[in-house]
């Protein structure tokens, strides 16, 4: 009986060894797929660009926006934000689209909106890895590249994506419907404006920039130069709504700066109506903009004073489903009038100057401004050129607090009062976010060297206060 | 199984008819040192298996016997044991203390191991289920602190209802949060100690790490807390206890307020001009002062007493309306916000045992009214454990527990939550919370009928009222008021645990048996969240939306056991081999959905109403095991004993072809005393035992960790355009189960007759290899590679001692004390592979201080920016006189160094038992959100401090106030400043500088405090009915003795790097009455 036992139990866990290692497909995830779609991971790309030109940090820095309770970030709080997360999220994805061969349109497309993002992160922190990064494991550490090969980089791309569309296939196209022509006009549109960007470190004709600028604008198919053409992000007010709208829905942290409408109220500007929304009832507009940088109590108080404070744009423009602008008619024209006052272009600049002050106001739905508009002092071109050019590229590219920044950072204009409530030492506007604490932990080898070049001007290091590579002469 | 269990039910009840022909024989037991009857002594019939009472705390017993029965065992720990013929039907036994401490507490391992101190080669703690109930706590693991060397007990704040508690064992396990412990229950795996009712427990042993719990495999690579429940034994009487304990609880440690200033951001109080817009009954307000009401800070003007417009005047329909009043300081609002926390615990348990089988069955309810207002917790447990010996070969048991808990409430402690811990962030200190509590359902007529909006304290100021739009005035701005918050938001928890194994036995003989045991652990949750349109109607900037939540999970964990226990004694050697297989299957399914941006029509409560699509979760995975292990002890002359453990498992979630995972440990103690001359051992040294063991257990992966590639699809189309990710994290192909390395050496001495014990162990560990998913370079477009990672040393010394200094008739006293020190501690290695030199354990909100993992460092880092200072440590002050910003300071680790405690029973009058238990802590940081934003938003005690100039620091600099700041200039030079008090407290958060946010986390608090009173039944002569009867008065944290932060219960900090809103520390007074019938 006891022998038998055992023999029984021996063979049992004999039985058991054997199938031991063997569970099936027990580990198979059976909610994730393994297969990626181009089309799919292209739509996710394009969709982290609005999300850059709705931010609200440049639009504090820029005076388009002030808070309104609790100022902290208007007023320079310590900003040390990081962005590994646009490398392996939209950057990443675009890249797997570029190497799935997913078709030749996809690629250019895929490669011109990294290139956006690209810009939109070296306009905020200078110097960052670029000819190195997205190589996956094959260059697990990437270098920092210096602000200038990545502005080189980014222009090159543009024009070589450019040169290359075809008529191939485009899916999950969600801002031209997969129209490749559309494509060609943004690559050398973004060319446009990169290359305008530089103006302060090449500022003559026969210059680097001056020279891609020109290229750009005579490029095959074009740039955009009507408001149908604008590069417009457009969401569906259920699954995905307008960032803006987000501000409003719950929160009323952020009201339309009285610099702003300051700034149109001198220069009897029709778009202050769409620009600002009345806090207090929705269906009406608010020219009554809110005392930039003030602090906790002064804007407390100011607020309970004026209930009818101006909100960011009038409620219809920023409806849960109203679309947001990646790059507009209006500031490629206007761009192109401040290369044709500096005389890169021969285009005249006063008549280039009107008609994107005019595409502005027609993309805010208003009729395009009356002459006498045109011949106030303040607006009519003939002295101060590069200040009126500046403000009404400031103003044109409203809500888009990016472009308002670089315009003010590289030209000084219009000229920006810092918050009286200042809360950084220097009391002065930032003019780029601090690399991420993390990356002196995790990634000092790459990260220093990038540091210690922003020494080189004014020995201000990685601090808001200093100027990236382009913002210095 | 449920033919199995019926089946056992009826064999019981027919062995119930067996006991027609007994007879009982009743007696006392006493010592033979002092004379005092000894309580918990074992009874037990020779000639009849299975038999067997233990004595009262009077030292009585009482036990039936058949014909057959013809001598009495009576055995006791620390006693030796004596056999006494039955000779009339009442009998007094005197037992002789043991000297040679055969007759050891047996500790049940799992898998049918059993151990003793004798024989342990680890440092195994053992704490009786008495000891460890002292205060008839609901939570194992705050019963367990101060008890254990080496545990460290992260326990909740009482008011966090149904909150898990955490423990750590040796200073913490991993690169996590060094949680991760397991706890077995008669052998079941528990995957957190909240389902075990403590009235059930025998004894718990603490098996610290690989050395003890490497028969447990990777399961128990952070260590395992055994718990053994009490058996069905006969005593005298019905075998019924019952249990009626009741405690009422109290907020207790809040932070410090500032009692002088009120809320608002106006430094001074405004005048009201009524103006013809303004509502007529307005008017009697004409020409009285307010405060800022819109603003939710404390930077208001000083409270003297003076008149001004308190925020519920402006409301019409209550005798407060329109009326001034003083104002004066609230300084008890936010602790009058909680309510006193009734906790009834009662448990009714009914035993009994005869030759041949045992049966117990335990119903324990649980009601506890919470400290936060609309917040209850019922748990329902239900415990049947029966053994029954069908042959004399085979026996069948089971041991089934069903556990019920439906929790309501909202039990918040995250920033901004609307309920409570918030209180210590935003809020104005001269709040009246009977009056709010008092207007919590006043409303004021919205834009249109049904649209009406509550009344909050946090309305805006006149100035914003306009007749056209009187929400600007009346919405409510950051915040409802938090007593109509807690009735329009409302949430629903219930889980149903099932757990527990039946068991099949086949004795082969006394030396060889076999058992097959099955095992499931199910639970079964469901949760419902509501938030009414009201406060989606009435918020401002708060973001409440009318909104339903629901989710319900399910897992089930199944084992399937085969083990077979050998037990030999071949003339000086003794052996004890335990060898099986574990097969485990577990499987865990989830689905939950809640409704975005508000409901369609108010307030109907589904998912299908939501305004924009709902977000939808479902998860699901399946995972196992299969393991054989081996364990063996020889013993030679009971003074020499070796120990092996091997295990292997193979795992679901490991590569296929390299699935299989080693666990093993050896150990060896010496009873070297057995071997000193009688003289030395009679003398003082009762025993003298070293001991040394080594053990290494593996540790595994996650379902679905492995291989890993998986895209992310958005649920969300964007016009019919799916959205999807690239995975940005990569799997070493080379993954593989971590290494955990524990050694320990130790000694146990017990000393004079064992009135004295003293136990000392040194441990050492050594994790390595351990699979994580952790960041590299993102830059590369990869941001994370789940791999194995990181090197962590630690070394450590536990020590207890435990004495009778004072044994004598009327009175006794126990006492027991534990201490660890954790004497090194340093991550060596994350990766060097990957160039990664940090692991983020836990984070704050708003960038304060997390807890990491950096190379070179400790372990549990405190670590984020701070105060810049020189090389003196003295701050570098801006031309402002602010204090700047360093970018990285390390704070040092949340481990405490130091941990221990002590535990005191008192036997007086053998009618009073008295316990007091304090546990401490010494080191160990943690971040305060609560005290930062406390004191931006000048809340806190130090926002209206006294100058060196005797002013006040909110006076303006230029009369003397302000916060005096020195330090050194950029240029070096000594200097001092005098800064505004708000500029200088919003100046740490604008610009990141947190050193005075964090802490430390020593204590010493008194956690528990028994007094008992024995109730004498036979004098009352209730001793017809009632077998026993005491009754308690008992306190669980009646003293914070020490703290270094006054703020704080550091004992009951919420999360492993800090607060973020933290419930106040509570203390809880109650009584308890037990009966045996």
């Amino acid at each position: 009986m006891k022998k038998k036992l055992i023999y029984a139990l021996t063979l049992l866990l004999g039985i058991g060894v054997s199938g031991c290692s063997d569970f099936g497909d027990m580990n198979v995830n059976p909610a994730v797929t393994t297969q990626g779609s181009a089309s799919a991971l292209l739509t996710n790309g394009i969709s982290a660009m609005p999300g850059w030109t709705t931010e609200r940090r440049p639009g504090w820095y820029a005076q388009y926006f002030t808070e309104t309770q609790y100022p902290v970030s208007s007023l320079y709080s310590l900003n040390q934000a990081g962005f590994t997360g646009s490398y392996s999220g939209p950057l990443y994805d675009l890249e797997a689209v570029k190497t799935m061969n997913a078709g030749n349109n996809m690629t250019q497309v895929a490669k011109i909106v990294q290139q956006f993002i690209f810009w939109q992160l070296t306009d905020r922190w200078g110097d960052i890895p670029y000819s190195q990064a997205l190589k996956g494991q094959e260059i697990g550490s990437p270098k920092y590249d210096t602000q200038e090969d990545v502005y080189k980089g980014m222009i090159k791309a543009l024009t070589d994506a450019s040169a290359a569309i075809d008529g191939s296939a485009i899916n999950g196209d969600v801002l031209f419907n997969n129209d490749p022509a559309a494509w060609k006009r943004v690559a050398n549109s973004l060319r446009m404006m990169m290359a305008i960007q530089l103006s302060k470190r090449f500022p003559t004709a026969t210059g680097y920039a001056a020279t891609e600028f020109k290229a750009a604008l005579a490029a095959n198919g074009g740039y955009i130069a009507s408001n149908a053409q604008n590069m417009v992000y457009r969401y569906d007010g259920a699954g995905y709504s307008n960032p803006i709208w987000g501000w409003y829905n719950g929160r009323n942290d952020d009201g339309e700066a009285k610099t702003m409408t300051d700034m149109l109220s001198s220069l009897s500007d029709g778009r202050i109506n769409p620009f600002g929304g009345n806090a207090q009832f929705a269906d009406q507009s608010s020219s009554l903009g809110v005392p930039y940088g003030l602090s906790e109590g002064n804007v407390r108080q100011w607020i309970n004073a004026n209930p009818g404070w101006a909100k960011v744009l009038r409620a219809d423009l920023r409806a849960a489903n109203s679309p947001v602008y990646l790059l507009t008619a209006a500031q490629v024209t206007l761009a192109r009038a401040e290369a044709a006052n500096l005389g890169w272009t021969t285009e005249v600049a006063s008549t280039v100057y009107e008609q994107g002050i005019t595409l502005s106001f027609q993309q805010w739905g208003l009729t395009a401004p009356a002459a006498s508009y045109f011949t106030q002092t303040d607006v009519a071109l003939g002295t101060d050129n590069v200040k009126k050019i500046a403000t009404q590229q400031w103003i044109a590219a409203y809500p888009d607090g990016h472009i308002a920044w670089n315009v003010w950072r590289k030209t000084s204009f219009p000229v920006l009062t810092p918050a009286p409530a200042a809360s950084n030492a220097l009391k002065q506007i930032h003019r780029r976010y601090a690399y991420a604490l993390s990356e002196y932990t995790n990634n000092a080898v790459n990260v220093q060297p990038a540091a210690d070049r922003l020494k080189l001007n004014g020995n201000l290091g990685d601090t808001n206060e200093a100027r990236i590579w382009w913002d210095q002469n | 199984m449920k033919k199995l269990v019926l089946s056992l039910f009826i064999l019981l009840a027919v062995s119930v008819v067996s006991f027609a022909q007994e007879r009982t024989i009743t007696g006392t037991v006493t010592s033979s040192e002092d004379g005092l009857p000894i309580p918990g002594v074992s009874v037990k019939v020779k000639e009849i298996a299975g038999s067997g009472v233990t004595t009262g705390s009077d030292g009585k017993f009482s036990i039936k016997v058949t014909a057959a029965g013809k001598t009495l065992v009576v055995s006791s720990i620390a006693f030796s044991t004596k056999e006494v013929a039955i000779t009339g039907t009442s009998v007094s036994i005197t037992l002789d203390p043991d000297t040679k401490g055969l007759n050891e507490v047996v500790v049940q391992g799992v898998y049918g191991t059993k151990s003793t101190q004798r024989t342990s080669t680890s440092n195994l703690q053992t704490i009786s289920g008495d000891k460890l109930n002292t205060v008839r706590s609901t939570n194992i693991n705050n019963a367990l602190a101060g008890k254990v060397a080496g545990v460290q007990v992260r326990s909740q704040s009482a008011a966090a209802l149904g909150r898990n508690t955490e423990v750590r064992l040796r200073g913490g396990n991993g690169f996590g949060t060094g949680n991760g412990v397991l706890y077995v229950v008669d052998g079941t795996v528990l995957p957190n100690a909240d389902d075990i009712n403590l009235d059930d427990i025998e004894d718990i042993s603490v098996m610290q790490g690989p050395a003890a719990s490497a028969l447990l495999g990777a399961q128990g690579s952070n260590g395992a807390i055994i718990i053994t429940t009490k058996k069905g034994r006969s005593g005298p009487g019905k075998g019924i206890t019952v249990n009626l304990g009741a405690t009422f609880e109290d907020a207790y440690v809040l932070p410090n307020y500032q009692n002088s200033y009120a809320g608002g951001n106006s430094a001074n109080l405004m005048k009201y001009t009524w103006k013809a817009t303004d509502p007529l009954e307005w008017k009697a307000l004409d020409g009285k002062y307010y405060h800022d009401y819109s603003d939710d800070t404390s930077w208001g003007p000083r409270m003297v007493g003076q008149e001004y417009i308190p925020w519920y005047a402006w409301y019409g329909g209550t005798k407060y309306s329109y009326k001034t009043t003083t104002l004066d300081p609230q300084p008890n609002n936010a602790r009058d916000y909680y309510n006193t926390g009734v906790n009834l615990n009662n448990t009714i348990s009914y035993g009994t045992s005869n030759e041949k089988s045992n049966f117990k069955m335990t119903y324990g309810n649980q009601y506890v009214s919470g400290l936060i207002p609309e917040s209850d917790l019922l748990k329902n447990t239900f415990q049947l454990v029966g053994n029954y010996d069908i042959s004399k070969h085979f026996s069948v048991g089971a041991n089934i527990n069903y556990v019920k808990q439906v929790l309501n409430g909202n039990i918040e402690d995250g920033y901004s939550n609307l309920g409570t811990g918030a209180f210590n962030q935003w809020f104005h200190r001269n709040l009246d919370m009977g009056i709010m509590k008092e207007l919590k359902d006043l409303t004021v007529p919205g834009a249109a009928p049904g649209r009406d909006i509550l009344a909050s304290w946090n309305h805006f100021n006149p100035t914003a009222y306009d007749p056209a739009n009187t929400f600007g005035f009346y919405g409510n701005h950051y915040w409802f008021n938090p007593y109509s918050y807690q009735d329009y938001n409302t949430n629903e928890n219930q889980r149903d645990r099932l757990y527990g194994n039946v068991s099949l036995t086949y004795k082969v003989n006394n030396d060889l048996k076999f058992t097959a045991t099955y095992r499931k652990q199910q639970n079964t949750t469901f949760s419902e969240g509501k938030t009414y349109d009201i406060l989606q109607r009435s918020g401002q900037s708060i973001g409440a939306f009318n909104g339903y939540s629901t989710a319900n999970t399910y897992s089930n964990i199944e084992n399937y056991e085969g083990v077979g226990n050998y037990v030999k004694k071949i003339k000086d050697f003794s052996l004890a081999l335990t060898a099986g297989v574990d097969i485990r299957r577990q499987r865990s399914n989830s689905n939950s959905a809640n409704t975005n941006n508000g409901l369609s029509i108010p307030d109907l409560f589904t998912v299908n109403n939501s305004v924009n699509p709902p977000s939808i979760g479902n998860g699901r995975s399946k995972e196992g095991w299969n393991a054989l292990f081996s364990h063996a002890t020889v013993g030679y002359k009971n003074y020499i004993f070796l120990d092996a453990t091997v295990r292997n498992d193979w795992f679901s979630t490991l590569p296929e072809d390299n699935n299989s995972v080693l666990s093993k440990s050896f150990g060896a103690s010496f009873v070297f005393s057995d071997l000193l001359p009688a003289n030395i051992k009679g003398s003082w040294l009762s025993e003298g035992k070293l001991r040394a063991s080594w053990g290494e257990v593996p540790e595994q992966l996650a379902a679905y960790q492995y291989p890993g590639l998986a895209y992310g699809v958005n649920a969300q189309k964007l016009f019919g355009n799916l959205l999807m990710q690239y995975p940005d994290g990569i799997v070493d192909p080379t993954i593989s189960g971590a290494v955990k390395i524990q050694k320990e050496i130790g000694v146990d001495f017990k000393f004079l007759n064992r009135r004295l014990t003293v136990s000392g162990t040194l441990w050492d560990k050594t994790e390595s290899g351990l699979p994580r998913n952790v960041a590299i370079n993102a830059y590369s477009g990869l941001s994370s590679v789940l791999t194995n990672v990181g090197k962590i040393k630690m070394k450590g010394l536990e020590v207890q001692v435990g004495g009778d200094p004072i044994r004598s008739t009327n009175f006794s006293w126990n006492i027991s004390a534990t201490y660890a020190n954790l004497l090194d501690n340093e991550i060596v290695e994350i990766s060097d592979k990957y160039g990664i030199n940090t692991i983020t354990a836990a984070s704050i909100t708003f960038g304060l201080p997390g807890m990491v993992h950096h190379k070179g460092q400790q372990w549990g880092q405190l670590y984020g920016s701070g105060m810049k200072v020189n090389a003196d440590g003295v701050p570098i002050l801006d031309a402002s006189g602010l204090y700047q910003t360093q970018a990285g300071v390390y704070y040092g680790s949340v481990n405490p160094k130091h941990t221990g405690g002590i535990q005191n029973n008192f036997t007086i009058f053998n009618m009073f038992d008295v316990s007091a238990n304090i546990d401490w802590q010494i080191g160990g940081k943690f971040s305060s959100l609560s005290n930062m934003w406390g004191s931006y938003s000048g809340l806190t005690a130090r926002t209206a401090t006294v100058n060196d100039k005797g002013m006040s620091i909110r006076d303006a600099v230029a009369d003397g106030g302000g916060v005096r700041v020195d330090g050194v200039s950029e240029a070096g030079q000594p200097v001092t400043f005098y800064v505004p008090a708000q500029t200088y407290f919003s100046n740490f958060y604008s610009r990141s500088i947190w050193t005075p946010y964090v802490y430390d986390l020593t204590f010493v608090k008194l956690r528990e405090v028994s007094i008992g009173y024995r109730i004498p039944v036979k004098k009352l002569g209730l001793d017809k009915f009632v077998q026993s009867a005491s009754f308690s008065l008992i306190a669980r944290n009646p003293v914070l003795i020490y703290a270094k932060t006054k703020d704080f219960d550091p004992s009951e900090v919420s999360g492993s790097a800090g607060e973020t809103a933290q419930l106040p520390g509570t203390r809880g007074l109650g009584f308890n009455l037990r009966i045996g019938f």
